[in-house]
């Protein structure tokens, strides 16, 4: 059964989805159909789901393939998983259909990903704090 | 590792020496923190961005005690707690699976380290020395704890500026380093707006109140240059800027602890079609919640709820920035009036 994955944080604004995951720091809005769309998870079978949608929506061929592009990319950035059993806890958002973009789209942000990789390693002395004094060289701080 | 044991070895270590410190007691929103100081160069350093939070009441229950020391005042040095790479995830965030009662705040390549007992609300400062102090610490002193201590509230520190006309309308300019922040607040401020705050500033969201924090702005030399030059000689770092940003610190502060909020405003660098205009509020939410829990990484899920709490409540706008002083002022106060 697919859902969304337990440590993303999911938001509705303005009949749009805000996902965060909060482990990498990459941020991720998605509009149009496809919000409408995975409102529905979880569910099990994606083909069967999305044939339904189209159906009942009266969606066209193209926004079809959006949909599924985009399936595809949540599950590569590992956004939703696949579990054997239905989650105990699952989001419910309530979506005004006549206010959602035309076409589905995803837009990644990673404003923050080149801060994340860090790299934390140094050499320490025999007290365990690093050798070099990088204090007063770094510019950092926001 | 297993950080209730390095926060009790620090902790005792630390209490040892308790008659030594010197107390000050400062406001946090509606409540108060006491805060020890191992010495008085140490306290200097940290209390030029919080003076104005200074109470001098007696009669104040402080729901949170930190200890600001350095390795002087040990009897023995302190020793870095042994981590392994895969515990230490992004910057300076420790996994601490052994117990969601201690936190820990590290980063390896500072002679710094943050320690928190949620339990009993006390927090820990250690430095190696004065000089191992990083230039951006002392500008939002004791951030990351009161991150920790805001987690059971529902205060929530966030990475904005905030200015108002008059105390009645107050808006918040969250957006990342770099999109105009701070330059939008300091000319505001500097054309007889009230100042709350430049780089972070504490909300409680169930009110919907911004509360002062810090008194100091962090600002690149080139915004200095083009858009502050008579700032230029406030600067406290000015031999430095080649490592550091410049860092002013705001005279004769207003003490206006808490004031309802009225909206958000992104300030967005643009080059036409200048304006405030109404935004998405997703867009809002970007403005905030990236930087801030990169800086603020405890319990990212309970931060990224208050700021959806926050950006829900709120009318979210874009402020496509004019470059010219004057056109800023009115339009801010302009739409300050047709709000």
């Amino acid at each position: 059964m697919f859902y969304w994955k337990k440590s993303i944080a999911i938001e509705l604004f303005d009949n749009e989805f805000l996902l965060a995951n909060l482990d990498t720091g990459l941020y991720y809005t998605l509009k149009g159909p496809a919000v409408a769309f995975l409102s529905n998870l979880p569910f099990e079978d994606f083909d069967k789901e999305l044939g339904n949608f189209i159906e009942k929506n009266d969606t066209s061929k193209d926004e079809k393939l959006l949909i599924s592009n985009i399936w595809l990319e949540l599950i590569e950035q590992a956004l939703i998983a696949d579990y054997p059993s239905r989650p105990l806890n699952t989001h419910s958002f309530l979506i005004d259909e006549t206010k959602i973009a035309h076409h589905s789209n995803l837009t990644t942000y990673a404003d923050m990903k080149d801060l994340l990789l860090l790299d934390p390693i140094h050499e320490v002395d025999t007290e365990g704090w690093p050798k070099t004094n990088e204090t007063s060289s770094a510019k950092d701080g926001n | 590792m297993v950080i209730k044991e390095y926060f009790e070895d620090v902790y005792n270590r630390v209490i040892d020496q308790k008659d030594n410190y010197e107390k000050t007691t400062v406001a946090v929103g509606e409540h108060f923190a006491d805060i020890y100081t191992s010495d008085s160069a140490l306290k200097r350093v940290f209390f030029y961005s919080i003076a104005h939070l200074i109470t001098y009441n007696a009669l104040t229950l402080s729901s949170l005690t930190i200890y600001c020391i350095t390795d002087d005042i040990l009897e023995e040095r302190l020793k870095a707690p042994t981590l392994c790479a895969d515990e230490l995830s992004l910057n300076g965030n420790y996994n601490n699976s052994d117990s969601d009662r201690y936190f820990i705040f590290y980063q390896p390549w500072l002679h710094q380290i943050y320690l928190y007992d949620s339990l009993h609300n006390i927090a820990i400062y250690w430095v190696k020395g004065i000089n191992n102090i990083p230039w951006w610490e002392p500008t939002f002193s004791f951030r990351i704890i009161f991150h920790w201590w805001s987690l059971k509230t529902p205060y929530q520190l966030i990475h904005s500026g905030a200015i108002s006309k008059d105390g009645n309308k107050t808006f918040l300019f969250p957006a990342p380093s770099g999109s105009g922040k701070s330059t939008t607040t300091l000319q505001l401020w500097l054309s007889g707006f009230l100042y709350l705050g430049d780089d972070y500033i504490m909300i409680d969201v169930d009110k919907n109140i911004v509360y002062q924090l810090y008194s100091t702005a962090k600002v690149e030399t080139i915004t200095l240059e083009k858009f502050l030059p008579e700032l230029k000689e406030k600067i406290i770092n000015k031999n430095k800027l080649q490592e550091q940003k410049g860092i002013l610190h705001i005279e004769n502060l207003q003490k206006i602890y808490a004031l309802p909020i009225s909206g958000i405003i992104i300030p967005n660098i643009s080059s036409g079609n200048y304006g405030i205009f109404e935004c998405n509020k997703s867009a809002a939410q970007l403005a905030i919640a990236p930087t801030t829990l990169h800086h603020l990484p405890h319990n990212r899920d309970t931060s990224f709820r208050k700021i959806t709490k926050l950006v829900q409540t709120n009318k979210t706008y874009i402020w496509n920035l004019p470059t010219l002083r004057d056109t800023l002022v009115n339009q801010f106060s302009q739409f300050q009036v047709n709000e």
